[in-house]
C-alpha cells in the first residue's frame, strides 16, 4: 500500500522522496540535517568531536534510510539516530585519547562558537557530576583537557593504571547512563 | 568554510551520488520472516518424529501445557520485543517491562502448579542431571535457526538499544528452542522444567547479550 508523510513534515517528505531515489530532495535534506546535527552535537560533545560525530550521523542516516517509515514523523527518527551516534561517540572516547591542540595555532583560531562551548561544558559537567569524583576528575583531565595519562596520575594522585581504569569505567557508565535516558532533541 | 565543513560537503556529495531507491522497512515483513523460520523449524522437527511417544496422554495434564505455554509465551514476548527493538525509535524501558512481566507470569504459574503437583522424591532424582543437561543442550541448539533469523533482520534494521535487543533476541530464540524441544521431552516435574528449561532460556539470554551486543552495533 502506498503511504505518504504528513504534509507539514517537510523533512519527512524529503526523506520519503529520497527513499524513492530523488537526489535533489536528498541533497536538500542532508544539507539541512548537517546544520541541525552540528547544533545537536555541540551541546553534547567537546568541540573536537563535533564534526566527526556529524559525519558519522550523516553516514548512518544514509545507510539506515530504509528504516524511516514515511507515515511517521521524521523528527523522532532523526533524534533516535543522532542520539545513538552520540552514545557511540562517547564509547569511542573510551578508546581514543583526545589529542591536545597544537600550541603553535593562534588562540583566535582555536576558539569556536563560544555560546555552544558554554552549553556543551554545562551538559558535560552535569553528566560528569553523576560519576565518582575519581572518575570524573581523570575524564576531565585526559579526555577534555588533553592531558596525558601520566600527567593526570600526577595531578590526581592516582596510579597510571588506575587512571586508565577510571576513564574506562567512567565513560562506560556515562554511555550506559545516556543510553538509559529517553532523550529528546 | 573550514576544512571539516568542506569534508562534510564532500561527504554529502558522495552520499547523494550513491543514492539508490530503497523499500522502507515494514515490521509485518520482519515478523513474517521470523515467524516463517520458527514455524518451519517446528514443522521439520515434528515431521522428523521429534516428539514424545506418549504425547496424547501427556496433553491431558496441566503440567504439559504449562511447560509448553511458558516456553511459547517467553518466545513470543522476546520476539515482539525484538521486532520492536529493531525500530530505531523504540525505547528500552517498555521492552524490559514486557519481558519481565512475561517471565513473572511464567514463574508464578509454575510456582502454583509446583505446589499443586508436589512430587515426593529426592531433589537430585527429580532433576535427573543427565537428561537435564541434554534438555538444556538441545534447547540451545534448537534456538540457533531463530537466532540466525533475528541476526539477519537486525543487521538490516537500526536497533538503537543493542543490549536490550540482544537480550530479547536471546529470550526469543532460546524460548522457541525450548518450545520445539519440549514436544519430545517426557519430563513434567515443575522443578525439572524450571531448572533445565528455565536454565536454557536464561543461558540463551545471557549468551546473546554478551555475544550479540557488539554485532548489533552499527
Amino acid at each position: 500500500m502506498a503511504t505518504a508523510p504528513r504534509s507539514d513534515d517537510v523533512h519527512g517528505r524529503l526523506m520519503a522522496a529520497a527513499q524513492r531515489g530523488d537526489k535533489a530532495a536528498y541533497r536538500l535534506l542532508l544539507d539541512e540535517l548537517r546544520s541541525w546535527l552540528a547544533r545537536y552535537y555541540r551541546r553534547r560533545l567537546p568541540e573536537a568531536h563535533v564534526d566527526d560525530a556529524v559525519q558519522d550521523a550523516l553516514l548512518a542516516i544514509h545507510n539506515k534510510r530504509h528504516t524511516y517509515d514515511p507515515v511517521r514523523a521524521f523528527a523522532p527518527w532523526l533524534a533516535a539516530i543522532a542520539r545513538y551516534k552520540w552514545i557511540d561517540r562517547l564509547r569511542t572516547m573510551t578508546v581514543h585519547r583526545t589529542e591536545p591542540l597544537d600550541d603553535d595555532i593562534p588562540d583566535y583560531l582555536q576558539i569556536g562558537d563560544h555560546g555552544d562551548t558554554v552549553i556543551s561544558a554545562a551538559v558535560l559537567s552535569e553528566l560528569l557530576g553523576t560519576l565518582k569524583p575519581g572518575q570524573a576528575d581523570v575524564i576531565r583531565l585526559v579526555k577534555l583537557g588533553g592531558h596525558s595519562i601520566d600527567e593526570a596520575a600526577l595531578l590526581t594522585g592516582q596510579s597510571p593504571a588506575l587512571v586508565k581504569v577510571n576513564i574506562h569505567r567512567g565513560l562506560s557508565k556515562l554511555a550506559a547512563l545516556v543510553e538509559g535516558y529517553d532523550d529528546v532533541a | 568554510m573550514s576544512p571539516r565543513g568542506n569534508s562534510s560537503e564532500v561527504m554529502i556529495g558522495r552520499l547523494v551520488d550513491d543514492l539508490q531507491p530503497v523499500v522502507p522497512r515494514r515490521v509485518w515483513r520482519d515478523a513474517a520472516i521470523l515467524g516463517g523460520v520458527a514455524l518451519t523449524e517446528l514443522g521439520l522437527a515434528l515431521w522428523l518424529g521429534h516428539q514424545r511417544a506418549d504425547l496424547h496422554e501427556a496433553m491431558r495434564g496441566p503440567m504439559f501445557w504449562w511447560k509448553m505455554l511458558t516456553c511459547l509465551g517467553l518466545a513470543l514476548a522476546g520476539g515482539i520485543a525484538v521486532l520492536a527493538a529493531l525500530d530505531p525509535e523504540t525505547r528500552a524501558r517498555p521492552l524490559w517491562r514486557g519481558l519481565a512481566a512475561a517471565t513473572a507470569v511464567a514463574l508464578l504459574v509454575g510456582a502454583v502448579l509446583a505446589g499443586v503437583a508436589a512430587v515426593p522424591a529426592p531433589v537430585m532424582l527429580r532433576l535427573d542431571m543427565h537428561e537435564g543437561m541434554l534438555c538444556l543442550m538441545w534447547s540451545l541448539l534448537m534456538s540457533l535457526p531463530v537466532l540466525a533469523a533475528i541476526l539477519f533482520l537486525a543487521r538490516r534494521a537500526a536497533p538503537t538499544r543493542p543490549r536490550a535487543t540482544a537480550t530479547a533476541a536471546g529470550v526469543a530464540a532460546s524460548g522457541w528452542g525450548a518450545f520445539v524441544f519440549a514436544w519430545s521431552c517426557p519430563h513434567a516435574d515443575p522443578l525439572y522444567v524450571l531448572v533445565w528449561f528455565g536454565g536454557a532460556i536464561l543461558l540463551g539470554a545471557i549468551a546473546a547479550r554478551v555475544l550479540l551486543t557488539p554485532v548489533l552495533r552499527w
